[in-house]
Parts: C-alpha cells; structure tokens; sequence
C-alpha cells in the first residue's frame, strides 16, 4: 500500500543530507590525524594535534551533525517553517564546513592566516544558524519543553562560540594574551550545554517516538534543562567572583542532573512497551553508559578535590556520550527522510494520475541494512573503550584505539553515503519510469 | 457502535502511525469515522489530513495517551456522532 503522504514544512532532502554525510567525513578525518601523529599527540592537554582533532570531532561531526538535525527536526517536530532552507542551509554548511577544516588545519600545519578564515568562517555560520533557529523558535505557538532546550541549547552554542573565537585570538595572533582560564567555561558551554542540552531537546521528543517508550516524566522534561543552564552560569560567575564552594555547587549539580537524565533515559529504554531489537537502542544505552560514568568520575572528583583525568573525560563525553548519540540517531533520521521523500513523490505522482510511474517505497528499517549498522556499531563501541584504555596506558592503546577509530567513521561514511546513493537510485528510476 | 473504525497505534514505531492513519481514513465509508489511539500526539499527521479535506479532533485517552477522531469534511453523520461521543462526560 501507498500512504498518500506530503511533506509538510519538511525541507528538501538535500537540507539536512549534506550536514549529515560531512559529519562522518570530519570524524574519518580526525581519527586519521591520530593514525598519522601518534601517541606523542597526547603528551600533554594542549598540543595543537590535540586541539585540531578536538575540534574535528567537536565542530565537525557534532556541530555538523546537530544543525543538520535541528534543520528537519525543528520542522517536523515543531511545525516551524525554515525561510529559504536550501539557500540558507547551504550557506551555513559551506562555512561551517570551511571553517572546521581551516581551524584543524590551523593547528595542524602552524599557520596563522587560517585561524583567521576560522574564525571569520565559523562567526558567519554561527550566527546566521543561531539568528535563523531562535527567530523560528521565539515565534512557534508550541510550548514543548523542546522548545526551551533548544532556546537554551543556542545560547549556549552563542556562549561558547565567542568564548572559542576569543580563545583562538592568541593563536592567530601572538601579541594577544591566551586565557586560558577561559578554556574550562569554553568547553563546559559546548559540552554540557550546547551538545547536552541539543541532545536532552530531542530525546525528549524522539525517545518515546522512535522507541516506543513512556515520556519522560514532566518536572524532569520542564526543570532538568533549566538546573544544567544555571550552574553553567553560576560556574561563568566565579571568573569574576572567586568562591570555592560555589564551584564545588556547580559541579555537583552538574553531575547530579547529567547522571539523573543518563539513568531516566536508561529506566524509560528499559521499560519499553514493545521489545523490538532495534539498532539506534545500542547507540542510546552506550551513549547514557558513557554520560553516567562522566558524571560519577565528576561527582567523585568534586566531593574528593582531585583533578580530572581530562584526557579520560573527554573520551567519555565527547566521543562515548556526544557522537554515539548522534550516531544513532543519524541510523533514524537518513531512513526516514528518504523514506518520507520517495513516499510524498509518489504522492505528487498519484495526485497527478501518473499512478503507473509510482515506486514501491522500502520499508524504513531496509535503507540501511541492519547488519551494515551493527558493524558500525560494534566498531564504534570498541574504539570506545579501546580510546578510554588509550587514555590510561596512551603506548599501548593508542594505535589499535585509532585503526578501530578509523574503521567506525568510515564504514559510518559508508552506510550513509550509500543510503543517498539508494535515494538517487530511486529519484532516477522515478524520472525514467 | 457501526460507525467507529478502531485503530491502535500506540506501540507502532514511526512511520507506521501515520501511514496506517492515513490509509485508514482512506477506507472510510459514509457515515464512518476513526477513532485512532496514540501514545503521543500525532507527528505530521495533521497537514496531511487537511490536505485530504479530512476533519479531525484530538483528546485525551482513557486507554492511550491520546485520541484522535476523524472523519470526512462533508460527512455531517459522521461529525454529529464524533461531537456526541467528545461532549458526553466518561
Ligand atoms: C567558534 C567555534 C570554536 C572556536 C573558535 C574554538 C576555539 C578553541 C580554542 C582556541 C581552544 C584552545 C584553548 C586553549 O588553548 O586553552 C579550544 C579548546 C577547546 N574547545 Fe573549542 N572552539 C570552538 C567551538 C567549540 C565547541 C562547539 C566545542 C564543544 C562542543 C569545543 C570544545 C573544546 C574543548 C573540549 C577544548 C579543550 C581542549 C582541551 O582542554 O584540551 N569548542 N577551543
């Protein structure tokens, strides 16, 4: 059967494809430059290796991934109409694109002038993305807690965004001092409230949708978000208002909601009403693993007062919490846009008495063959932990941790790119047929 | 009750609650109308259906989170049965 089915206020395809299909390619890139330098990378926090796959990873894959989600989900979700999407979109990409690239590269290759394109780049798209999204947002008739994280969420991007542009003034220019201090509020804003807050919007939403669960209980939906938001501020304040034991407040917090919606979710996964093996489940279960181990080494750190092991830290949040998520979740949103557009072209056939030339639509799980996803994830998990032993014992870890690293971005790269040649494939039969 | 077409598709992942929804109204006969059961109000369901020139109206459930009536715009019988059902107290 044919679902008579229309877009709505769904943007092309190529809106979100193109965001989508470079996340991977900027994660195949980073785990290369690891390959590439080895284990000397990770000699201290600040080597400008270090720095550039940070960033690769940070804006990327997770900055690529996330606006490109938020440009369909904000739409479908929300109802909100995006101005010009293809126009916009494709210039947003592009600077993001360039402007992710001439960052690592500015790190990578010791040369000044691209920090400069950096950060003109990343400003420009920023700013358009962040201008674009709240206009809609402010002006939505919903009053779905989505919508107050997603608010959150850009100011937070805002925050750390010009935190990081201040930050790398120094790099492309030696006369101007490095605040460093500044570089724990930079990546607390991107970490915890840019990425979190992004991903707790749309797991309120797609969580019980795609995995057939209860909601997320209301008080946790309507003040979670808020807590994280304001211990971020509280921490920001202490820059200019040194007190201990506000920060151990704040972190504690932190801790305390990160570990609160890891074991929600968690709770909510569990008690799902129907037990279908389903592939985007792994992702969500290692993602919430990772995010509540994150916040017990914090909460232990800050009832101890010891200092992180920030390289493990890292691991944890950004590739074992950020990128699984996303990357379970691009398992559900590039089937079902394609899904969606091959379904509403039928659509426009049928409404035009061409019902000959109609295709038959795939079933949503057979876009991406399961298996293929499944290796995915099995490689994915391993270069998880085996990153987390590299954070430990960095010469015995490191290589195995960075070739299975490699493996996960590219056969990722792989399932994607051959879900939009699959689409391609059926666009072209259309025009034949 | 002969009018009411039952439809549950509250443990049905995306996008079968649409799909099926849509068809089902398809199928309507005079005088029929849907009564559609959800755990969550219903994702790009609506354009759809004023599109189809369909009318619609959701509540709260007592069996499902969400219930969703629905029937054809011209269709009076179907409209006065659904407002009948909607007005009376449970
Ligand atoms: C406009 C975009 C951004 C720019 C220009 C930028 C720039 C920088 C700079 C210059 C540093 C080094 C600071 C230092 O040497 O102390 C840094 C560190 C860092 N940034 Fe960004 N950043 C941006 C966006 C982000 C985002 C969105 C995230 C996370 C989601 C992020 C995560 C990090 C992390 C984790 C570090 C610390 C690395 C470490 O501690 O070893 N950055 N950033």
């Amino acid at each position: 059967m044919h679902a008579g089915l229309s877009l709505q206020q769904s943007p092309p395809f190529s809106v979100p494809a193109r965001f989508l299909v470079s996340a991977p390619l900027f994660g195949l890139l980073a785990a290369l430059v690891m390959l590439w330098h080895g284990p000397e990378m990770l000699s201290n926090r600040w080597t400008s290796e270090l720095l550039a796959v940070t960033h690769f990873l940070t804006l990327g894959f997770l900055a690529m991934s996330m606006l490109g989600a938020m440009m369909q989900l904000m739409p479908v979700l929300m109802g909100m109409m995006i101005p010009r999407p293809v126009f916009f979109s494709g210039i947003i990409h592009a600077a993001l694109f360039l402007g992710s690239a001439s960052l690592g590269m500015a790190w990578l290759l010791h040369i000044n002038a691209l920090f400069m394109i950096a950060m003109a780049s990343l400003l420009f798209s920023f700013s358009m993305f962040i201008m674009m999204a709240a206009e809609r947002l402010l002006r939505t008739p919903s009053r779905h807690a989505t919508r107050t994280l997603m608010l959150l969420a850009l100011l937070s991007l805002a925050i750390t965004a010009g935190l990081g542009l201040y930050l790398a003034m120094s790099y492309s220019d030696a006369a101007f001092p490095l605040a460093r201090q500044l570089t724990s509020l930079h990546l607390s804003w991107g970490l915890l409230g840019w990425v979190g807050l992004l991903i707790m919007a749309v797991a309120y939403q797609v969580i019980p949708m795609f995995q057939i669960t209860n909601p997320y209980p209301l008080m946790l939906q309507r003040w979670l978000g808020w807590l994280i938001f304001f211990a971020l501020i509280t921490l920001s304040l202490i820059q200019i208002w040194p007190l201990a034991i506000l920060k151990t407040i704040s972190h504690l917090l932190l801790a305390i909601c990160l570990l609160i919606f890891a074991l929600t979710t968690f709770w909510l996964l569990h008690t799902r009403r129907r037990q279908l093996p389903d592939l985007t489940l792994n992702f969500w279960r290692l993602a919430m693993v990772s995010l509540a181990l994150t916040a017990l080494i914090g909460l232990s750190l800050s009832v101890s007062g010891m200092k992180p092991p920030a390289l493990l830290l890292g691991v944890l949040i950004i590739h074992g919490f950020a990128m699984t998520t996303v990357n379970g979740m691009m398992y559900k949103i590039m089937p079902f846009l394609i899904w969606l557009h091959l379904s509403s072209r039928n659509k426009t056939l049928r409404d035009n008495d061409q019902r000959a030339s109609q295709i038959k639509v795939p079933h949503m799980r057979k876009i991406i063959p399961e298996a293929a996803g499944l290796w995915q994830f099995r490689a994915h998990l391993a270069s998880l932990i085996l990153l987390l032993l590299t954070a430990l014992w960095p010469q015995w870890f490191f290589y195995p941790a960075t070739v299975l690293f490699v493996i996960a971005q590219a056969l990722l790269l792989f399932n994607l790119s051959s879900a939009v040649r699959f689409y391609r494939a059926k666009l072209a039969e259309l025009a034949s047929g | 009750m002969p009018g009411e077409i039952l439809l549950d598709v509250s443990e049905l992942e995306p996008p079968e609650p649409l799909t099926l929804t849509l068809e089902a109204a398809a199928s309507l006969q005079p005088g029929q109308y849907l009564r559609m059961l959800h755990r969550r109000e219903p994702c790009m369901l609506y354009g759809n259906l004023d599109e189809q020139h369909f009318k619609y109206l959701q509540c709260k459930g007592t069996v499902s989170a969400v219930e969703v009536f629905i029937w054809r715009e011209q269709d009076q019988k179907a409209a006065a049965v659904v407002q009948s059902i909607v007005d009376t107290p449970i």
